[in-house]
């Protein structure tokens, strides 16, 4: 059992990890030691520091935690039921690439799909690739906070996806982490390195669930701690989808991205369950004509907490960036976001537009939202919004004038507020999943409160109902 | 010749920065319990605002200086400012002078050469003035007229002395000196200020009106303003402030309290012009100003109106409480910045009243090598129900090698909060310009035409003498920024 609540028992657990890694080349374990103390120097933030504001680390820093070792999955062939829960949560004509609290199961069905041609394992990448390979991953802005540095120091196994220039992946990449009841103290440390290089295209979707997202036991948590990075080539294209729905986990997340010229950069963050959540976009811009989409959505219910912090550094010019987020928040809910956007002196003709919305369902939930736009350059487009409400009185009264019941409109309103978000996709099979997911979190909402509770839950009840009725055909 | 007319443009960057010779009498450089004691001594404070004072400085001893505001500068030395100057007057005035007859007529220069004259003539504009220069209050006019109404407007000093209940019961109450580092010094070393009092049901017959100016080397102004507004009061109060030029940085940390109480309402208006340093950034006034009202009455309300064009560092964020119910606050702000300024302003709207409301207009001009940063803070407490919100931050960039930063915090803790925030950037561009020169606009016209738009809905608010001043200052500003 480990805390992460001091420096000192993170240096703990890397030496653990470090003798664990005898194995490996030197350069690793220097190149692992390097990335952990750069992340330590700063220390364990507080609320006192401006990026920890609003989220205190307090719940997941007092709590202990079992570092898991070993880097496959040994616990013999999976349950046939499990298997099929898990593939039918698959993306269309996805490769799964399933981890098993924090360890990788290549033998999961499926996943023998996956070509050796751009598909290795950290560890394998670690042997193979040399010092100047790991450097340019290191560098990325980003790294030297505190999660993304405890990953790359204590990751013990993960994905490394390069691509071949010009490469088109037709299937679409399905990274799961499950977390199974048999390690409910687990710290996952898992890292995901994509190379999309010129021309090539790929899209990416990475989910993490519990075994216990339909059971309404409460458990103890586990802990995830991700970094996933990209790195964009001219012309790259990649989309990223990302799911967080573990209800009672502790999340922390990390994401890196590099984008060249001309590349397009798609991501959704979705996050539908975690005890705690705290997750880091970064994105930055190297070269002319390329284009990024932060979207997301975040619903909250019961004690969650979830917090996104997204910063796109615009260093040169003819860029764009273009961002929306949502979230609903019911019961104690606290939602934190906080949008940075830099347009640097030279970023001249770029635009980024930033956006996020709130809806705030329960008189006891907290939304704290603070988007940035640091402008040095003057042949600029940009905006930002935000806006905080409830439910607005003349929507539901024009609905209510068309014999739509009260509960039922407020329903329908939620759906639409969520649905802006969703259906921004421009994916088919992206938006049909992540639709699916929110359906989901309606639905469990539905399940954890008893009717009898007051307008919200009878509200989201009914929007559950509705659409169970809508799937029945 | 071309140095001549050189210079006529250099003296037309910033006019009020003629220094005045006139006899001072002044503290030797440093703080310490004992200039604090000393300070007291010489404005004769009663026992409460001694220990306001005392308290108040040995906090401030165990605070650090703020960094988290979006401005550099180098490290201030506290020991090296003078506490206290004042105009030397007669002999017997300890306390400044009795009368407007009493001032140095050399300072009534001054006054006179910034436009301010404080004679008679200033009836016809109907605006009663207090000037603080350097240190203390030098005159008020218009006291009989305002006495009639029961208004009591004096300097701080003067209400000390002559209405302590009133002032040691609000004094300190709604920027408490604990509440930052800035705060903690004014309130050890505050020198004067002015004071407010509107009797219950008095709507002020005069816009009142201070005029804050900074002479002497080596000081700094910690100036204090308190106002009262009684139930169902009303006054609309002004507030300028010049500086001489000078190679040093001066230092500029004031705080001024509101308060109103039911169906009260104040409108507090600045046009802040200090020096702002040269092109190169060298001296200026370091602005460091707590401004805070608190609405305690229901239906109350407090707006607060800025132009802020001078200063090299503006460190400031006028802020409202809203504690009564219905009470209502509201900020507009247009910040100019250009050289090497820094402004960091914005506002803090904390609503912990029922249907509380609040609306924050800010425009943000920045010109040159200048940084504008908007931060403020929209707060919806769980008690705030059905508050409501809605901010818009605007900035104009003028040449490319300026920084516009908007930093909005939105804190929500109740669900039927409606909160909006919006924010846009644009700038001047030589296609503006060539548009409306080739519809016969000169250019002058042409710039001033476009500050006018942009900045319509603030000036606005101003009270008229003031928003031609404004439009004047910006224009002078900005001249030679655009093209």
């Amino acid at each position: 059992m480990t805390t992460f609540s001091t420096i000192q028992s993170i240096q703990e657990a890397w030496s653990v990890r470090k003798t664990g890694l005898q194995d490996t080349r030197r350069q690793t374990i220097e190149r692992r030691e390097r990335a952990i103390n750069l992340a330590l120097a700063k220390g364990i933030p507080n609320t006192r520091d401006e990026e920890w504001k609003y989220t205190s680390l307090r719940p997941l820093i007092d709590r202990q935690f079992d570092l898991i070792d070993g880097l496959r999955h040994d616990g013999g062939p999976v349950d046939g039921s499990l298997v099929a829960r898990i593939n039918a949560r698959l993306a269309v004509n996805a490769i799964p690439i399933v981890f098993i609290n924090g360890r990788l199961d290549l033998s999961w069905p499926g996943s023998e799909a996956l070509d050796s041609d751009y598909f290795r394992t950290l560890s394998e990448a670690e042997l193979e690739e040399d010092s100047t390979f790991w450097d340019e991953w290191q560098s990325t802005q980003g790294m030297d906070q505190l999660f993304a540095g405890i990953n790359a120091g204590l990751a013990h196994e993960g994905v490394v996806l390069v691509l071949n220039a010009e490469q088109f992946l037709k299937r679409p990449i399905h990274i799961i982490h499950l977390a199974t009841k048999d390690h409910p103290n687990a710290a996952r440390i898992n890292r995901v390195v994509v190379s999309v290089p010129e021309l090539a295209d790929v899209i990416v979707y990475e989910e993490f669930i519990s075994m216990d997202v339909l059971s309404l036991k409460p458990r103890v948590g586990e802990w995830t701690n991700s970094l996933t990075q990209f790195k964009l080539g001219p012309k790259a294209k990649c989309a990223y989808y990302r799911i967080v729905s573990s209800p009672n986990s502790f999340h922390t997340g990390s994401v890196t991205a590099v984008l060249d010229r001309d590349s397009q950069l798609d991501t959704f963050s979705l996050a539908i369950g975690s005890r705690f959540a705290r997750i880091n976009i970064d994105v930055k811009f190297t070269a002319p004509g390329a284009e990024c989409t932060l979207d997301g959505l975040y619903l909250l219910q019961g004690e969650e907490h979830v917090d996104h912090h997204t910063t796109v550094d615009h260093t040169v010019g003819n860029c764009k960036t273009n961002q929306l987020y949502k979230g609903i928040l019911a019961d104690k809910g606290r939602a934190v976001f906080n949008g940075k956007i830099y347009l640097r002196k030279d970023a001249q003709g770029s635009e980024a537009y930033q956006s996020n919305k709130n809806l705030l369902l329960s008189s006891e939930a907290e939304v704290d939202t603070k988007p940035q736009l640091e402008i040095d350059a003057n042949d600029v487009k940009a905006t930002h919004g935000a806006a905080i409400g409830s439910i607005n009185p003349a929507e539901l009264f024009y609905l209510r004038s068309r014999c739509i019941g009260e509960a039922e409109a407020t329903a329908m309103l939620c759906h639409g507020f969520a649905e802006e978000c969703v259906m921004k996709v421009k994916d088919d099979d992206a938006r049909a999943l992540l639709r699916d997911r929110v359906r989901e979190w309606f639905k469990l909402f539905a399940l954890t409160h008893s009717p009898s509770d007051p307008l919200t839950t009878k509200v989201i009840d009914l929007a559950a109902r509705k659409i169970l009725n809508e799937e029945k055909p | 010749m071309a140095e001549i007319v050189k210079e006529n443009l250099t003296d037309r960057e910033y006019k009020y920065g003629f220094e005045t010779i006139i006899e001072t009498d002044q503290f030797p450089m440093g703080l310490s319990e004992d200039v604090v004691n000393k300070i007291a001594d010489k404005r004769n404070d009663p026992q409460f605002v001694r220990d306001f004072r005392l308290k108040a400085y040995r906090h401030w001893l165990t605070l650090k200086e703020p960094t988290w505001a979006d401005v550099r500068y180098p490290k201030i030395d506290f020991q090296g400012i003078r506490y206290y100057s004042a105009p030397k007057s007669k002999p017997d005035g300890a306390t400044g002078p009795a009368s407007l007859a009493d001032i140095d007529p050399e300072l009534i220069e001054t006054f006179n050469k910034l436009g301010i004259p404080l004679g008679e003539q200033k009836r016809l504009t109907g605006v009663a003035i207090d000037v603080v220069f350097d240190s203390v209050s030098v005159g008020t006019s218009h006291q009989e007229e305002l006495a009639a109404a029961g208004v009591i407007f004096c300097s701080l000093t003067e209400a000390i002395q002559k209405h302590p209940e009133i002032v040691e019961k609000h004094l300190g109450k709604i920027v408490p000196y604990k509440d930052n580092y800035y705060a903690a010094l004014n309130s050890a070393v505050f020198t004067d200020g002015s004071f407010v009092y509107i009797p219950k049901g008095v709507r002020c017959p005069l816009d009142l009106s201070t005029y804050f100016r900074i002479n002497a080397k080596e000081t700094g102004q910690f100036e204090r303003t308190l106002i009262v507004a009684e139930a169902g009061s009303y006054v609309s109060y002004l507030e300028g402030c010049t500086a001489p030029m000078r190679d040093e940085n001066q230092l500029h940390a004031a705080v001024v309290e509101l308060i109103t109480f039911d169906d009260a309402e104040i409108k507090y208006s600045t046009v802040q012009n200090w020096y702002s340093g040269d092109k190169d950034g060298r001296g200026g006034i370091y602005n460091f100003v707590t401004k805070r009202g608190l609405c305690q009455g229901t239906n109350s309300k407090i707006s607060w109106t800025q132009v802020e064009s001078g200063s090299s560092i503006t460190w400031k964020y006028p802020s409202v409480i809203l504690q009564g119910d219905n009470s209502s606050g509201e900020f507009y702000s247009v910040a100019l910045t250009n050289h090497r300024m820094q402004a960091d302003t914005g506002t803090k709207m904390v609503h912990i009243g029922k249907n509380t409301s609040s609306r924050i207009i800010s425009k943000g001009i920045s010109c040159d090598q200048s940084r504008n940063t908007y931060r403020g803070q929209v707060k919806i407490l769980p008690s705030a129900e059905s508050a409501r919100n809605y901010s818009q931050c605007d900035s104009m960039l003028v040449g490319d090698q300026c920084t516009a930063n908007t930093h909005p915090y939105l804190e929500v803790k109740n669900k039927s909060a409606i909160v909006e925030h919006e924010a846009t950037t644009s700038k001047i561009s030589g296609d503006h310009i060539f548009y409306m020169k080739s519809r016969g606009v000169d250019e002058e016209g042409a710039v001033s035409l476009l500050l006018h738009g942009f900045c319509k809905e603030v000036f606005k608010t101003l009270p008229l003498e003031f928003s031609i001043e404004a439009v004047k200052l910006l224009e002078m500003k900005l001249e030679g920024s655009v093209g």
